[in-house]
């Protein structure tokens, strides 16, 4: 027996048993467009079988299959490592990216902005008027610091180095903006 | 007010505030205006160590004073990639040194490590002192280290006395 037809006969058998599989035949067809896809498409070709699938049975069909196809061929296993995000019951909800869409999952607080990058601001004046420089922590346990020219300095997390005071709400946008803390 | 008042008026509020475990410093322009000028970092940053040490040896107060000179941040550790004060002067960033008082025998890289947290990744190398005119009496080091918020390698030059 050929890889391939070995591959379908196992497909067959893995969705025969699963609680969702809805008949060999489709089944085996996903598993062949996973098997032949990255050969003739790559990685983004699985995703597109994926999403070729007809309904959310079919794409549980398809995930169980890549998943016993990790041993396969190093191109299977890509097939595998592809994100399904199954929204709903409808093929038009099921959004496959082969991971490289960044919307996917839950939504991830701002990156923040690197010291260098908020000093230049500063410099451009593109920040409050009322910052005197963004400062890089110096010791491994401190934290970077926002100084204000009133003579307080506060950390990346919000706390107080030296001084304290409310914050004009045009320094909580701008620190918000990039990816700070606000003092609590 | 003088340079000896302003370090003094700093030395006595961290000290009584909780400002030393906080890591409060002392920015050398907040010492002298004039100091600001990036020129004047180095000649500026060594009277302030100067006075801090007097002061702390003068009042008997058992304490380590640092001196930290930051230096532009990297993508990777750099070692000790500077040979004499023209040298170093160039890799400041823009931020003027600044004085840091601890606790005895407390070095600033480890100080104020929070328990149960995993270690951050710290390069730690001695460097000449004398690159800087001064004496064996002050331990001189360059710390590179990278945060788990950054993906900098961030570059500290201290001396500590």
């Amino acid at each position: 027996m050929d890889k391939a037809a070995d591959f379908v006969a196992r497909g067959k058998r893995l969705v025969q048993d699963h609680p969702y599989a809805t008949g060999g035949l489709i089944v085996g067809g996903v598993a062949l467009g996973i098997w032949f896809a990255p050969i003739v498409l790559g990685g983004g070709g699985a995703a597109a079988v994926a999403v070729g699938a007809t309904g959310g049975e079919a794409t549980v069909a398809a995930t169980a299959v890549s998943a016993s196809a990790v041993s396969q061929t190093a191109a299977a296993a890509a097939a595998a490592t592809m994100v399904l995000s199954v929204s709903g019951d409808s093929a038009g909800e099921i959004r496959s990216d082969g991971g490289n869409n960044k919307d996917n999952g839950p939504k991830k607080p701002a990156k923040s902005s690197t010291t260098g990058n908020m000093q230049k601001q500063v410099e451009r004046n593109q920040a409050p008027k009322s910052i005197e420089r963004v400062d890089n922590a110096r010791t491994p346990y401190e934290k970077d610091q926002v100084h204000f020219k009133d003579g307080s300095a506060m950390n990346k997390d919000g706390s107080w180095k030296h001084g304290g005071r409310a914050l004009t709400n045009a320094e909580k946008e701008w620190l918000t903006k990039n990816g700070w803390e606000l003092p609590k | 007010m003088s340079h000896e008042d302003a370090v003094h008026s700093w030395m006595t509020a961290i000290s009584q505030d909780g400002g030393v475990g906080r890591l409060d410093d002392l920015h050398i322009d907040r010492i002298d205006h004039a100091w600001k000028t990036r020129e004047l970092w180095i000649a500026g940053g060594l009277e302030a160590f100067r006075i801090a040490t007097a002061l702390r040896d003068k009042n008997k107060l058992p304490a380590a004073v640092a001196l930290a000179f930051s230096l532009v941040a990297g993508d990777k550790p750099l070692g000790v990639d500077f040979k004499n004060t023209t040298e170093l002067q160039t890799r400041f960033d823009w931020s003027p040194p600044s004085l840091y008082l601890l606790p005895p025998g407390e070095k600033p890289w480890t100080f104020g490590a929070p328990k149960g947290v995993p270690p951050i990744e710290i390069t730690e190398q001695s460097v000449d002192s004398s690159i800087l005119g001064i004496g064996l009496t002050v331990r001189c080091h360059l710390i590179e280290f990278k945060q788990a918020d950054s993906g900098e390698f961030k570059r500290t030059l201290f001396l500590i006395s």
